[in-house]
């Protein structure tokens, strides 16, 4: 798009970016907030898209010709598919259309976060076998959320051409759908079948609503700004250098392995809770992940609205677990590693994916097995439960190092950190241990009530609740780490 | 009535919540910064004031500096050892180095490496605040006191802004400058009556503030209030040439006095950080710096150092003092300086070379002498 010298750097493009917590967006959010609430619901709709808009375009205003592509295209498809149902046509030419929405959404995709690499990986290869070849690469630098607001737009026009969902007529309506703020550059991927209804019908913001968005916003805003910030300045290193001995290594993915966890899931539930203040309700991402007993449990407790598009988009059409066990082998694994891919243009990624469809195979292998290991006793079922849970928690973790580290060699070079010079350095740990505390207390009390929104209870009062949001609001403002860009943004 | 109940318990929730941030503001500075718990918790705790000015509290610590018995920041002195005393204000105390980082500790560092002994003393008798007329003031009771064998003046120039007419604000009493090491104030009647509160909560806001908006408008925030600020004396784009000829009399008083005890001298130039053109990105430290001392325009804040810096160059010419040239030596730039005057640990590391340099020639003789002895 623009040659190498010109060319900013991705932290560049994100300093003058609306991130949630910049200062930037903490100007914008209570101006945006405070003009929806006086607007009419068109207006309301109209006046969003606009903020949308200029949300997406601090970071660079170019990245909005693929998104108003992306979204253009797939509302044609979509209102000549819905034409060719009602008119009652066969399949075949909304199978054309499907295929122009399909191709053009992967297209952008392609262009933007894989052709580089493709392209690149092809000349290692072709290198390696003796041949010089001068491929291309593009001086492109990707448009921030490509992979959510394609994905979010492509099932869409999926649920269309299965006649689960009717087209919207209004292009703002399913503008607004896509480029909706909260969700645009890092999710949850929402399905137009739940938002497109909040959309086009006026919305109702309770008392209640309101409330639990606050909860979301702070909680969200501790997890990233006090968990995930402290985090990543105490482990960077770990990372970035010469492998380190063993205990850093394991202590370093544990602390990523949070580290992740409060970066994604704060971001989620900032953007849950902006969205209920403004009356939307966007679905649960996060279900307390790392209290999975199983792989399966996993990915059906972690970025729960990228699983289930994977399952609904990919794994069912693929054939899912109807087609013998070699097939349901297959079908996982080429699942997982799309979705590994997904993540990001690198082998790494890929790996990760791979390492998690093992699990997952694995795991279709043993279930039998362990499902035969029932306790009779409580307190022994317990244990067992919390065995299945910590020995899960371990494999995740394994996969937080394949994904975390910078590149193939890099995971060689901490897999053989990890098996030697365990010097344990105390003042460290517990350090780490202290910034993933809050995260564990809130986490048992979410896991022992059943309730994500842990201040829920009836019975603590409201001064309970004063003295736990100010505590919050101290950290947040008072000891939070150096402002860092959310992970998931670079995906 | 339920009315009543709603707002009386709503304003209860909004003072607890208040006072739960307050409470957490006094255990962060206790846990971090080994703050009391209650009392107060300000740069009090280390100055207090004689009938000269602003002196450091003997035993007294707050935040990482610490004073020792003798009332100075460093160790305790030792007996038998060559003495140098580094005397100036808030930039030889060392506000912006870590611990020991200050130029007095690696000037010490530094010559006794140099000439390979450990019997060269430095002592750091910076005090923040003080004016340079007051440190004049001291130099009997500091010879004294602790027998130098050789002493570096680093001036400050700011100072002097005080001392501007009208001339009954040259009485001592009424010459204070504002404190340097109290954080910049956007509201200071304001933050005067919170700090009277010590409510250490505010303080943590306040920071907040200016770390977290744009600092063009802290700029021109600070640059408004400057203006507008109480002050008997008035707003002024230069320094009137009277104010340097007290500069004058004051470097003369020291250099004579120190000549009469036959000290050899380091004299100083001060560094600052804009050098001699402040850039756009910068202009917020200018104005910044200007807050503690308003009747100045920033522009002439730049014009003052250049000025007093040749006086100072005039001075150690005139009384063959040994100048070392720290505003041409130092570069200006935020590599050296914490802020606009105070170094970073590198800076200091230059100021201590460069006053080593300097000092070297000097004390060879001498130290040649003593080792015969």
């Amino acid at each position: 798009m623009w040659p190498a010298a010109e060319r900013p750097a991705p932290a560049e493009c994100l300093r003058v970016s609306m991130l949630f917590n910049s200062r930037e967006f903490a100007v914008f959010l209570p101006v945006v907030l405070a003009i929806y609430y006086l607007l009419p619901h068109r207006g309301q709709n109209r006046f969003l898209v606009g903020a949308s808009c200029f949300f997406y375009a601090a970071w660079d205003w170019r990245f909005l010709a693929p998104l108003l592509f992306s979204t253009t295209v797939d509302y044609v498809c979509a209102r000549k598919m819905e034409g060719l149902i009602l008119a009652g046509e066969g399949p075949a030419r909304r199978k054309r259309l499907l295929a122009v929405s399909v191709v053009s959404n992967l297209g952008l995709l392609g262009f933007f976060k894989y052709f580089n690499f493709f392209c690149e990986s092809l000349q290692r290869l072709l290198g390696s076998l003796g041949w010089k070849a001068e491929l291309w690469t593009l001086q492109v630098i990707l448009p921030i959320g490509i992979s959510f607001y394609t994905f979010q737009a492509l099932s869409y026009t999926i649920d269309v051409y299965r006649g689960e969902i009717h087209a919207t007529t209004h292009f703002w309506d399913f503008l607004l759908c896509v480029i909706y703020f909260p969700h645009l550059v890092a999710g949850p991927i929402q399905r137009a079948r739940s938002l497109l209804p909040q959309v086009v019908f006026p919305r109702k913001i309770r008392q209640d609503q309101i409330l639990r968005g606050v909860h979301l916003i702070v909680w969200g805003y501790f997890q990233k700004v006090y968990i995930a910030d402290n985090m990543s300045s105490a482990i960077a290193w770990i990372f970035s250098g010469p492998a380190p001995n063993g205990f850093y290594t394991l202590i370093g993915v544990y602390g990523f392995a949070i580290q992740i966890f409060c970066d994604f899931s704060g971001y989620t539930d900032i953007a849950r809770g902006i969205a209920k203040l403004m009356g939307f309700e966007f679905m649960l991402n996060f279900n307390l992940p790392y209290f999975a007993a199983n792989p399966q449990e996993f990915w059906q407790r972690w970025h729960i609205s990228l699983s289930t598009w994977f399952r609904d988009y990919l794994y069912l059409p693929l054939g899912g677990n109807r087609q013998g066990i070699p097939r349901t082998c297959f079908n996982l694994m080429i699942t997982m590693v799309i979705a590994g891919l997904w993540h990001g243009a690198a082998w790494h990624f890929v790996l990760w994916g791979f390492y998690h469809g093992c699990l997952l195979i694995a795991h279709r292998f043993l279930k039998p097995a362990l499902a035969r290991i029932r306790p009779a006793a409580a307190p022994l079922r317990a244990a067992w439960l919390c065995a299945r849970i910590l020995f899960m928690f371990q494999l995740t973790c394994f996969g937080w190092l394949l994904f975390r580290a910078p590149s193939l060699t890099a995971i060689a070079a901490l897999m053989g950190g990890l098996c030697h010079g365990f010097h344990v350095n105390v003042g460290f740990a517990a350090g780490i241990a202290m910034l993933a505390a809050p995260l564990l207390v809130v986490q048992c009390i979410q896991l022992w009530s059943g309730k994500l929104e842990f201040l829920e209870f009836a019975w603590i009062s409201a001064e309970v609740r004063t003295v736990v949001y100010s505590t919050l609001i101290y950290f947040i403002l008072f000891r939070g780490g150096p402002p860092r860009a959310f992970i998931y943004f670079q995906f | 009535m339920v009315r009543g109940i709603i707002l009386a318990r709503s304003l209860f929730c909004a003072l607890l919540a208040f006072a739960t941030l307050e409470a957490l503001a006094r255990l962060d500075y206790h846990i971090h910064e080994r703050a009391p718990l209650w009392g107060p918790w300000d740069m009090d705790l280390l100055l207090t004031r004689d009938n000269l000015g602003p002196i450091l509290r003997p035993n007294s610590q707050w935040g990482r500096w610490k004073i020792n018995g003798w009332g100075y920041r460093g160790p305790e002195p030792r007996p038998n050892t060559v003495r140098i005393v580094c005397l100036g204000a808030s930039e030889t105390f060392g506000i912006g180095e870590d611990e020991n980082r200050e130029y007095p500790r690696q000037l010490e560092e530094q010559l006794n490496q140099r000439f390979g002994t450990s019997s060269l003393e430095v002592i750091n008798l910076g005090i923040p605040s003080a004016g340079f007329h007051q440190i004049v003031a001291r130099i009997p009771e500091i010879l004294d006191r602790y027998h130098p064998a050789f002493v570096t003046i680093y001036p400050t120039p700011a100072s002097y802004i005080w001392r501007t007419e009208p001339r009954w604000a040259r009485d001592l009493n009424r010459t204070q400058p504002s404190a340097p090491l109290r954080r910049p104030s956007l509201w200071p009647r304001i933050d005067r009556r919170l700090d009277r509160a010590n409510l250490r909560i505010m303080g943590k806001i306040a920071e907040l503030t200016v770390r977290t908006l744009p600092s063009s408008v802290v700029a021109w925030w600070r640059h408004w209030l400057a203006d507008r600020q109480d002050s008997d004396l008035p707003l002024m784009d230069r320094l009137p040439e009277e104010t340097f000829g007290l500069l004058r009399e004051d470097l003369a008083a020291a250099l004579e006095s120190l000549e009469e005890h036959g000290i050899p001298v380091v004299l100083a130039t001060h560094a600052q950080r804009f050098g001699e053109a402040v850039t756009p990105e910068e202009r917020h430290m200018l104005v910044a710096w200007r807050v503690y001392y308003p009747p100045l325009k920033e522009d002439g804040f730049l014009d003052m150092e250049q000025r007093a810096n040749q006086l100072i160059r005039e001075a150690a010419r005139s009384h063959g003092a040994v100048l070392a040239d720290a505003a041409r030596v130092v570069p200006p730039g935020p590599g050296d300086f914490a802020d606009f005057v105070h170094f970073t640990n590198r800076g200091a590391e230059k100021m201590a070379s460069l006053l080593a340099e300097e000092l070297m020639p000097l004390m060879e003789p001498t130290l040649r002498k003593r080792l015969k002895q």
